[in-house]
């Protein structure tokens, strides 16, 4: 009996221990925590704190549902309906707190087609079409007051070039390439900003996951090739469909597919080209994600794994300690 | 019969003189199992109130919004109606009880809470407030 009691005991005792043994840089907050609204390939972009995201793809049908993401509440808002055709893989980014969406694939065509969202009426105005042709699954960023879509695929083949959107020339806005990328043709890349440059990398090209990693400074609209990143052998940072997020000076890329459904999360640090591994996101491994990045907060949400289509959200708290009950 | 009735009377008195040890074991196991029990119940009994979402209307703005929780945290809150191109509540209660209805409903059937312009022109919800 004492044995008995002396195993329990110590049994429980190793298994508190072993949660303290090392110190694993990274924790994800599970914010929702229900059933809320599961797709993939959503869009997104955040306006004054407040994240949007719509559009989408879930497993049965196309989505042109829009919805506000209330950071601080932790709570949604069903906002006015995108008005262009439904549609997943489409682009997304806001300037000057409105928001743009366009581009994607409605499960018949690639699509070219460009909309503006005031969050303030709630309304969506039609503005000119992308310049670089009908495509899906492109990468976009905005810095400065200028939008910028570029790769992608546009039903044949997958692209390299670069367009930006400046949305106070005339009553439309205007899209002008943007020559200059010296990287791969890609489709599913994903990038992020960090003090007003942009890291583009990840993605696939016919059938193949590019490696290459590259920083675009809008100020000079130069290219600058970074280290690649199968550099090192311990990175496995290479993957499409991934998500890129930027907290605090520092990039991310989390999720996205490799040969299956990716949780890993690899942290870019700009001062030194080098990335770290850290806590991989402490939910379903996916592809598809989307992303919400404030100046100091980082969210995932929605994605799939396989025909799974998700929609919790996850914080990313970089700095933070793993904790797995949180 | 007569022998199985006196194996009885000796197992009892066998089980009288069952040491100490014994005797704590059987308290031990009864202990752990009632209280793995009382944990799995505890459990199931949560996880099952929990599935439920609640819809409660409020008035907003010259009219009403609806929020929708989900074990008394908030899921979503609708101060304007979905769907349309407009910041307007809802004009009367009962339409935003229609729609906080529907997508309570859909939410408890595990579907996406989306409503569609549809939806709302078959609940007869009026899209301008006259007045």
């Amino acid at each position: 009996m004492k044995y008995l009691l002396g195993i329990i005991l110590l049994s429980v005792t190793l298994l508190n221990c072993s949660k303290d043994d090392d110190y694993e840089r990274g924790n994800w907050v599970s914010r929702s925590i229900f059933d809320g609204v599961p797709r993939s390939n959503a869009v997104s972009f955040v306006i004054d704190n407040m994240g949007y995201a719509g559009t989408g793809y879930d497993g049965d049908d196309y989505l042109n549902d829009f919805w506000q993401y209330n950071i601080d509440g932790d709570y949604w808002v069903q906002k006015a309906t995108f008005p262009g055709v439904p549609r997943t893989s489409a682009s997304a980014f806001s300037i000057d707190g409105k928001g743009y969406v366009g581009i994607g694939y409605d499960g018949l065509d690639e699509l070219s087609d460009f909309w503006e969202y005031d969050p303030i009426t709630n309304a969506w105005t039609q503005k000119a079409d992308f310049a670089g042709g009908p495509r899906m699954s492109a990468v976009e960023f905005a810095v400065n007051g200028i939008g910028y879509i570029g790769t992608g695929y546009d039903g044949a083949n997958e692209r390299k070039d670069f367009w930006k959107y400046d949305p106070t020339i005339g009553e439309d806005g205007e899209w002008t390439e943007i020559p200059g990328f010296g990287g791969n043709k890609r489709r599913d890349g994903a990038t992020f900003v960090i003090a007003d440059k942009v890291y583009l990398g990840t993605g696939v090209s016919n059938n193949v996951y590019v490696t290459d990693f590259w920083m675009f400074d809008p100020a000079t609209e130069v290219w600058t090739k970074k280290m690649d990143l199968d550099e090192e052998d311990d990175y496995s940072i290479v993957r499409s469909n991934a998500v890129g997020l930027s907290i605090n000076g520092l990039g991310y890329i989390a999720t996205g597919y490799s040969g299956g459904a990716v949780a890993t999360l690899w942290e870019y640090d700009p001062s030194i080209d080098a990335w770290e591994n850290i806590t991989s996101l402490e939910g379903s491994a996916r592809q598809d994600a989307v992303g919400f990045s404030t100046t100091d907060r980082g969210f995932v949400l929605f994605g799939r794994s396989g025909s799974y289509y998700l929609d919790d959200i996850f914080e990313l708290l970089p700095q933070q300690e793993y904790d797995d009950e949180d | 019969m007569f022998a199985h009735r006196v194996n009885k009377y000796f197992g009892f008195f066998k089980m009288k003189q069952m040491n100490v040890k014994s005797k704590y074991l059987i308290l031990f196991v009864l202990i752990l199992s009632t209280s793995l029990i009382s944990f799995i119940v505890l459990k199931t009994d949560i996880s099952t109130k929990t599935k439920v979402y609640k819809a409660s209307i409020y008035k907003y703005n010259e009219g009403y919004g609806y929020s929708i929780s989900y074990d008394n945290k908030l899921f979503i809150k609708q101060d304007a109606i979905p769907v349309i191109e407009t910041n307007q509540p809802f004009c009367n209660f009962n339409d935003a009880q229609k729609v906080a209805n529907l997508v309570k409903e859909k939410l408890n059937n595990k579907e996406n809470p989306n409503v569609s312009l549809q939806e709302l022109k078959s609940l007869n919800i009026q899209l301008k407030c006259s007045n």
